[in-house]
């Protein structure tokens, strides 16, 4: 190799390195000040201490929030799942004027500014009577995660090889069964990929959540916060630890299920 | 499979969303009653918030360029990395991603602060002598929303890189390109699409972006989408606010949309 290309990959590793340090440092300096046992955000000197978490354990409010936020997208993720593969699956086969406009509008939110999202879908609540906030949230929620589903079972779908059912059926299978034993357990890894970043989605949605919250129902990031505005101490590291320590949980079983690299395709 | 199976997925999201959505853009062309213009001269007309209006656009332009130019080596050192290398590079990407923006953003500030990490590193290595003021500067701003938007540059660019085949870059070799002209002539042209549908989910994320110019540049930096969360929450001026909603609806999208056709036309095909 001459020494100009050498030069150019290296600075290419080298940027990316610098780029890896930038993305993961406030994720590891929270983890860090988590474990420090002083009331200020400074790196834990001596040894580590668990009293930043003792302290999570005993803050009410954010626990209440935390379990709202879980059931929130929870119960968004397994209607977004059900909605969104009857359309998915729907949608691959047909044919038809405005199948990409349809497609491109359900995929929408994912690009739509999420303000204009969340004060459109409130003043609709508002126009059809419906002020329980936990389920407007649920139902701003399920349209939020829609795509992510929709656009996983598709992608999905494409790269099932549909000659496999006919295989099934020429063995003896009814149409049924064959869609059972063989399309499900093919496509079922990228669906749950597709929940698992739609759960993510929901749960750390603030943009439009903070239109839909009141004193009540509050979700966890709007809670989070009005913590960090009000009273700042590492007990926010010690609950920013754990969100990080689920996003971990989910990306390594999702590179397990479909492979990291398929995943990047499926997102 | 019937088509009648999508109807209830569409009927949710067009009685969730799209309806409201279409009311909102509305009330921003009515006022009293009769329709108007008049929320799109204040808005257009008015030297703060055409103002507002550039430094949006120009937020939105530096960090889809920042990110494009950190984004690619990121992502080409991804596709063609060892194994190792290119997994933990993947982790550097997925795991901010799914990590929540207030998460990350309590982060940066944590590093940017006055007697924080970054700073003390700064003067122990000897670099400044007193504290540099970084957290509610547009630096940290830059910084951090470059970090945040980052993935969305690289994933899109990273799948179309790793789907060129090894084989076609040894043909052009074999048939007696330079390594610079195979880089022009056949990378470059194969990752477009990529890099384009790159720059339209950057661009469009950022100009819309709420949470992280408040947390990170504070109040003195406006951008569209707090003079709509403002309209809205605080002066209750909703069709002003469903003007400037189209607005930035129509940067966001439209550049989104504009860049998506103009990628079709360039999707190569292998």
């Amino acid at each position: 190799m001459r020494l100009g290309e050498t030069i150019l990959a290296g600075s290419a590793v080298a940027i990316a390195l610098v780029v890896l340090v930038i993305q993961l440092a406030p994720l590891v300096i929270i983890c860090a000040v988590s474990l420090s046992g002083a009331s200020t955000f400074d790196l834990p000197t001596g040894s580590a201490s668990l009293r930043w978490y003792r302290v999570l354990l005993g803050t009410e409010g954010l626990w209440i929030a935390f379990r709202t936020s879980l059931g929130i997208a929870a119960i968004a993720t397994m209607s977004s799942l059900v909605l969104g593969t009857l359309c998915g699956v729907a949608l691959f086969g047909a044919r038809f004027r405005g199948r990409e406009l349809l497609l491109s509008v359900l995929l929408s939110p994912l690009m739509l500014p999420g303000i204009v999202l969340g004060i459109a879908m409130l003043r609709g609540f508002n126009l059809y009577g419906i002020a329980l906030t936990y389920i407007e949230l649920v139902l701003a929620h399920i349209v939020l995660t829609l795509p992510y589903i929709v656009r996983i079972v598709m992608t999905a779908l494409d790269q099932f090889d549909f000659t496999l059912i006919d295989a099934a059926r020429t063995l003896g299978l009814s149409y049924a069964s064959a869609v059972r034993k063989v399309l499900v357990p093919n496509i079922m890894p990228a669906m749950i990929t597709a929940s698992l970043f739609a759960f993510l989605a929901s749960f750390d949605n603030y943009a439009v959540s903070m239109f839909l919250v009141d004193a009540r129902t509050t979700t966890l990031p709007i809670k989070m916060l009005e913590f960090i505005e009000e009273s700042v101490d590492p007990r926010l590291a010690a609950l920013s630890t754990i969100l990080i320590a689920m996003s971990l949980t989910v990306v390594v079983f999702a590179g397990r299920l479909v492979g990291l690299r398929r995943t990047s395709e499926l997102k | 499979m019937n088509l009648a199976a999508a109807a209830p997925a569409v009927a949710t999201f067009v009685a969730i969303l799209g309806v409201p959505l279409v009311v909102l853009l509305a009330s921003g062309f009515v006022d009293g009653g009769a329709p108007t213009l008049r929320h799109y001269s204040r808005l257009l007309g008015d030297a703060h918030y055409l103002g507002v209006i550039l430094t949006t656009l120009k937020y939105g332009i530096i960090v889809t360029g920042a990110a494009l130019l950190v984004g690619f080596p990121y992502a080409y050192v991804m596709a063609r990395a060892p194994l190792a290398l290119s997994l933990v590079l993947m982790l550097g990407i997925f795991v901010p991603m799914t990590t929540g923006v207030i998460v990350k953003a309590f982060g940066w500030s944590i590093l940017m602060k006055a007697n924080g990490i970054l700073n003390t590193s700064l003067i122990a290595l000897g670099i400044v002598d007193r504290p540099v003021r970084m957290i509610f500067t547009p630096a940290a701003l830059y910084v951090g929303s470059i970090s945040l938007f980052l993935p969305f540059m690289v994933l899109p660019i990273y799948s179309v890189l790793k789907a060129i085949p090894e084989s076609i870059l040894e043909a052009s070799s074999t048939l007696g390109a330079s390594r610079l002209f195979t880089w022009t002539h056949v990378v470059l042209p194969l990752s477009l699409h990529g890099i384009m549908s790159g720059i339209a989910f950057v661009f469009s994320m950022t100009v819309a972006a709420y949470a992280i110019p408040s947390l990170l540049a504070g109040a003195q930096f406006q951008v569209l989408s707090k003079v709509v969360a403002n309209a809205f929450l605080v002066t209750d001026e909703t069709h002003f606010g469903a003007a400037a909603s189209t607005v930035l609806l129509l940067i966001a999208m439209g550049t989104a949309m504009l860049l998506n056709r103009l990628a079709q036309h360039v999707r190569p095909e292998l």
